[in-house]
């Protein structure tokens, strides 16, 4: 078996339950998470994107 | 069938000189038995190179700064020279450092699946903190891409944490400044933020007006206390210029009328005639009368009544300079009394449309000055006007004095409060996005982390039985096992693991079981994750394990490994255990054993089915002129591993050391008269005998005329104090007795007992006989 492949399923998996990615910029991400080439500007950016500025905006508001 | 074929080591820790191991592949077990220091590990370190691109045993090592790539390399070589070839499966890998010193494999991919269990890992396993242990078994489960991405996320993760903590720190300072300002102010209001906002709750819009008012106002003001100055000053140069032109006209006056033939016209018709006939020439007649004239004459004449009135002239002149200073001191006056004018104006443009009270409280009649915004010329009734609209601005002087830095201070105050407010929110806004950022990352990295370890943690319980099942193997009835490996909930990647003992389940098996137990439960573990991840292409090396385990345990743990390697390509196990090697040398027909000889600097690594040896003893022979230390050490090195392979055949008796360590003398002797007279080789083609060698004659390596004969207690060593000859007979001896029992083809010494007759070599072209000493 080809433990990373398993694994990096699972984490995709994990990531699809939670909201901390939105399920659209997962499928985005999910091929660059799964050969384990996603980048620190790729988690800035949709981190950054889908949750902080939102939430900014809303405790600005 | 094993895949496996050969491994080449050049220049990597004890291969000094090329060695080349040559792997059987009809079975898939190689046993490499050496004592301490012959090379083991160096063979183990060339696998780990070339398969999994790792500097090996050293990798752990404290080595101070120095590049650890440059210890991996034969002492005193260059790092260049290291060169590793792997033959498997008909494909062929090389290795050798890149130019960072970091171990480069080219070849097909993928590369043989190779896993190492070092000595110093079994321990890793068990008795390390579960911290340790659980990063020990985690790095032997290859997740490249989902340590590459944990790896980001931690990078990440730190590096915002930084952010946030800077920007936190920031933040702080400026509410301290902030608090500060507060403070000296009095600590008006509930908190130094709001009495802020409070204070920049009206905009300086008018401050700024004011400022830029008295700014104007101010210059004014100085202008026109210079000009005033000025005026005083003009005033009287211009009355003294007057009095003076006055003076030299009563003069002048005076002169004229002491000479009565002249008057101030004649003076100014005899200059212009003078200056006429100095531009005319040769004029012939008078252009008044035209009478005949002689110019010469004429002009003669007028500069004689000319000097006549000399004193006249001169008085005239100075008259005249005088006259022009008086209008110079006029025009300058003058100047000045624009300057205050129009000073005046500005001011007065200004003020009545100021907003500042301490201009509205001048009750200035603006009325009265009106001509102030007339365009008209400057005459003396405006200048008078001036000055009366001058003394009812004075009384501002005071207020110029005091006001502009009230003002100044007041602004400086806002904009300095302004600033703070506007960094505190921006640096608030910051640390609110860092926090809710780190927030999500950390929840990031512990979705990455939980999962791994989720997973690590099912992966190990799947494999609990297979290890029980592998332990039981050494460790029959004796009431221990029961493997459980689990994570620790509490702790972040935290591994623990527990065992029965004594019937009491879940203990710590460190604190319980001894040495070989915990040994031979490091390698059930290893055993079973090899088995978890392997590929068809899987070769499991261990390098010198089970040290500790008594020779029961020791016989049950190989027949347990002898069951596991069928789940594996190849299996390679090393040891100094001269119990293994005597279970292997003779006749176990599906086991390698690679028996590594003395190991020094010079001569590297060497074992017994070395054909180099043969080779690169004929090689040495052959240079003229002949290297006698050289050959001489070699071929007493082949001599005595020849005689030692065929004493320990025949189970020939040799004198009782507590070194196992013997002269030439000592295994010559050793073969008794009988068997050298029945010792005998043949050659076989096609399973037909085409040659025979008695081996009596042939035993006789040593030259029969010569003092080496005498010396029957010498060692190899010892040769090179006899003569070239002597030499050359014994190394041409041993060459031939060689040539004789090692067979050609595959490299073999005839040793294998599968007859029941004769000992034959791998591909059976070569026999041995006796099959056992006869009395």
């Amino acid at each position: 078996m080809n433990p990373d492949l398993y694994l990096m399923e699972e984490i995709i998996t994990a990531l699809k339950g939670n909201k901390l990615i939105t399920d659209e910029d997962l499928i985005k991400l999910e091929d660059k998470i799964k050969k384990g080439q996603l980048t620190e500007p790729d988690i800035l950016l949709y981190l950054e994107n889908n949750i902080i500025k939102d939430s900014i905006k809303e405790q600005k508001k | 069938m094993s895949k496996l074929e050969s491994l080449s080591l050049q220049k990597i820790k004890g291969a000094s000189n090329p060695l080349l191991i040559e792997f059987r592949n009809d079975v898939n077990f190689t046993v490499i038995f050496g004592e301490n220091g012959t090379g083991k590990s160096s063979i183990v370190d060339g696998f780990d190179f070339i398969c999994n691109e790792s500097l090996g045993s050293i990798e752990d090592k404290s080595l101070g700064t120095t590049s650890k790539g440059k210890f991996v390399t034969t002492l005193g070589n260059n790092t260049n020279d290291l060169e590793i070839k792997l033959k498997y499966s008909k494909n062929e890998w090389i290795s050798k450092y890149s130019s960072r010193l970091i171990p480069a494999t080219k070849g097909p991919t993928p590369r043989p699946n190779t896993k190492i269990l070092r000595k110093e890992k079994i321990l890793e396993f068990i008795t390390k903190k579960p911290g340790e242990r659980y990063e020990s078994i985690k790095s032997f489960i290859e997740t490249p891409n989902c340590d590459n991405l944990s790896n980001v996320v931690n990078e990440l993760k730190k590096s915002k944490e930084n952010e946030y903590n800077e920007s936190v720190r920031a933040l702080t300072q400026s509410r301290d400044s902030l608090e500060k300002s507060w403070i000296s102010e009095g600590k008006n209001g509930k908190d130094s933020i709001s009495w802020a906002k409070g204070e920049i709750k009206d905009d300086v819009k008018d401050l700024v007006k004011e400022k830029t008012e008295i700014k104007i106002i101010s210059e004014c003001f100085a202008k026109i206390e210079i000009a005033l100055s000025n005026i005083e000053t003009e005033k009287v140069k211009y009355e003294e210029s007057q009095k003076n032109t006055e003076l030299k006209l009563k003069e002048y006056n005076s002169l004229l009328e002491k000479e009565s033939s002249s008057n101030d016209k004649l003076i100014y018709v005899l200059q212009s005639a003078e200056q006429f006939f100095e531009s005319s020439n040769d004029l012939k007649s008078c252009p008044v009368c035209e009478q005949t004239i002689f110019q010469n004459e004429v002009q003669e004449r007028i500069k004689v009544k000319l000097k006549s009135f000399q004193e006249i002239v001169k008085s005239k002149n100075e008259y005249d300079n005088l006259l022009k200073n008086e209008e110079k001191q006029k025009q300058n006056l003058i100047r000045e009394q624009h300057d205050l004018i129009s000073n005046c104006i500005k001011i007065y443009a200004i003020i009545k449309v100021s907003e500042i009270s301490d201009v509205k409280s001048l009750n200035i009649n603006y009325n009265e000055y009106s001509d102030f915004e007339s365009e008209k010329p400057v005459d003396k009734s405006q200048y008078e006007l001036t000055q009366k609209f001058f003394n009812e601005i004075k009384t501002l002087k005071d207020y110029l004095a005091v006001r502009p830095d009230e003002v100044s201070k007041k602004i400086d105050s806002y904009n300095l409060i302004k600033s703070q407010l506007v960094i505190i929110e921006e640096k608030t806004i910051k640390a609110q996005e860092l926090e809710s950022l780190n927030k999500n990352i950390k929840s990031l990295n512990d979705i990455i982390n939980n999962t791994r370890n989720r997973f690590i943690e099912r992966l190990l319980q799947s494999i609990e039985a297979d290890i029980d099942n592998m332990y039981q193997k050494i460790h029959p009835n004796e009431n221990i096992g029961a493997i459980k490996l689990k994570m620790d909930e509490k702790k972040r990647a935290s591994l623990d693991i527990t065992a029965k003992f004594c019937s009491k389940e879940n203990i710590l098996p460190q604190a319980y079981y001894s040495e070989s137990h915990i040994d031979t439960l490091g390698i059930c573990i290893f055993i079973g994750l090899a088995k978890l991840f392997k590929t068809e292409d899987t070769i499991l090396i261990f390098d010198d394990i089970v040290t500790s385990a008594d020779q029961i345990h020791l016989s049950r743990f190989l027949k347990m490994l002898h069951d596991e390697t069928k789940h594996f390509q190849h299996t390679i196990i090393t040891t100094h255990y001269q119990i293994w090697r005597d279970k292997y040398r003779y006749g176990s027909g599906n086991v390698q054993l690679i028996e590594l000889m003395d190991w020094s600097l010079n001569r590297g690594i060497r074992h017994s089915k070395t054909k180099l040896y043969v080779e690169e003893l004929k090689n040495f022979r052959n240079v003229e002129p002949m290297d006698k230390q050289i050959v001489a050490s070699k071929a007493g090195i082949f001599l005595e591993l020849i005689l030692d392979n065929l004493a320990l055949l025949y189970r020939c008796k040799l004198p009782r050391k507590y070194e196992q360590v013997y002269t030439l003398g000592e295994f010559l002797n050793c073969f008794s008269s009988s068997l050298k007279k029945n010792m005998k080789v043949e050659v076989v083609v096609n399973d037909i005998v085409v040659e025979e060698f008695p081996l009596l004659d042939k035993l006789k390596v040593l030259p029969e005329n010569s003092d080496i004969r005498n010396k029957v207690g010498c060692h190899h060593n010892e040769f090179a104090s006899y003569s070239n000859n002597d030499i050359k007979e014994m190394v041409d001896n041993t060459i031939a007795l060689s040539e004789i029992l090692i067979c050609s083809d595959c490299g073999e010494l005839p040793f294998r007992n599968r007859s029941g007759s004769y000992y034959e070599c791998k591909c059976k072209s070569k026999r041995l006989y006796p099959l056992v000493e006869r009395d």
